[in-house]
């Protein structure tokens, strides 16, 4: 579903309440949207896709909301717009849906197949570099038995199952760039880790070269799991959480897979992640059309009612091509000509 | 430089696929990434590796342009 010559104006985003999204939605704007479940679903059917997550960084500082909704205004940059959803058998034709001068922003519901299948898979993707893919992992209030889900607004569509994504064409004269913040480094004095399958857990693993048990490891070495283990792919650095460490049966849980035939590191841990966002913000030309940033980074680094980074929806899991974790993706629409 | 990317047959771009230059742009971390661990595992030689960098940077030569200028400084 397309629709060309969408209205031109302003990028904006913030908070906004369900009578306002509404009369944006009916105003035929292009939204990405973000927020509790409870207000997603009340939302009439229009041009706009959404995840659902209660967290949020705004203006001023980090919020829990449920009664709001996060609004990424993408009416003004976009000539033309189409939405798709995709399981784990589909999921990869993403690629060749995509608009030849654009980006895709792309919702997987968190603990899904299709999550775990583009965790695994999307570095594979025909073509996944050509133009950027961006969006993030829907999820749920931490005290809540609620189900994280996404939207398809063009069809009223609600799911705990599929991804849903909407491409996006931009004017010639423009590209999109995607980057990420990742507050997190190397710690230089980290064993490596080489681990032996692709896998959201693991079990037995190399630490400089010798054979270990990595859940009895991290408790023999009372390692700080707060921290990401982290790999350099050619310079951009990748966080791997870990979820759950269980010495007894000698497993660990990660919130994204790590890989055989790379080398991971801890990362060094941190005092104060406000602070680490507020040194390492990139100076922006231009406005950011979007910006997510992680529940886990929100959570450890204490963000309700600080400011830290730039405003977007606090996710269970970042999309910026891969699956990344603990990191603030951003992108920007640059002029070229 | 009359030319929007430097010419195939500069060295750099063989050093380039091989890791030898450090990309400040996410996503030429990435294809860097692809293209030397493709090499690693004998799925592509070094002059795929050079072609596929060749024809990405082709399509975007304004919105790279900056990683360019420092490996290659001038063409």
């Amino acid at each position: 579903m397309s629709r060309k010559n969408l209205d031109k104006g302003c990028v904006m985003k913030k908070l906004h309440t369900i009578e306002e999204v509404s009369q944006l939605i009916e105003q035929g704007k292009l939204l990405a949207l973000a927020g509790d479940e409870r207000v997603l679903s009340k939302l009439p059917k229009g041009n706009w896709v959404a995840g659902s997550t209660p967290y949020f960084m705004d203006e001023e500082k980090g919020k829990f909301e449920q009664n709001v909704i996060y609004v990424d205004d993408l009416s003004g940059i976009a000539t033309d717009f189409k939405v798709s959803t995709y399981n784990a058998t589909t999921i990869a034709e993403l690629t060749k849906d995509r608009f030849e001068n654009g980006f895709t922003f792309l919702v997987l519901p968190a603990f899904s197949d299709i999550h775990s299948y583009y965790a695994l898979h999307a570095a594979d993707f025909d073509g996944i570099y050509d133009t950027p893919v961006l969006g993030w992992v829907s999820g749920i209030d931490l005290n809540s038995e609620d189900v994280p889900t996404v939207y398809n607004g063009i069809t009223g569509e609600q799911s705990s199952i599929v991804a849903v994504a909407m491409h996006i064409q931009i004017p010639d004269n423009k590209m999109a760039q995607l980057e990420i913040l990742n507050i997190h480094s190397q710690d230089p004095n980290s064993p490596i880790i080489e681990f032996l399958e692709n896998s959201f857990s693991a079990t037995d693993c190399l630490i400089d070269g010798e054979l270990h048990n990595f859940a009895q490891y991290i408790e023999q070495h009372q390692v700080d799991i707060k921290p990401p283990i982290t790999c350099s792919y050619s310079g951009a650095v990748i966080n791997v959480c870990v979820k759950e460490v269980n010495a007894e049966i000698g497993k660990v849980d990660f919130y994204a897979p790590v890989f055989k035939g790379r080398q991971y590191k801890f990362a060094t841990p941190l005092a104060n992640y406000a602070e680490a966002f507020a040194q390492q913000l990139p100076c922006v030309k231009q406005d950011v059309a979007f910006s997510c940033n992680c529940i886990l980074n929100f959570l450890y680094g204490e963000l309700e009612g600080k400011k830290a980074g730039f405003s977007g929806p606090i996710t269970f899991g970042e999309i910026g091509y891969r699956l990344l974790n603990q990191t603030m993706t951003y992108l920007e629409i640059i002029d070229i000509k | 430089m009359s030319v929007d990317i430097p010419p195939k047959d500069r060295p750099e771009w063989m050093e380039m696929a091989q890791g030898m230059h450090t990309m400040h742009k996410y996503v030429l971390q990435l294809q860097i990434d692809r293209v030397t661990k493709k090499m690693e595992a004998n799925e592509m030689t070094l002059e795929d590796g050079v072609d596929y960098l060749y024809e990405y940077f082709s399509k975007y030569p304004k919105g790279f342009r900056s990683d360019l200028l420092e490996i290659f400084k001038s063409w």
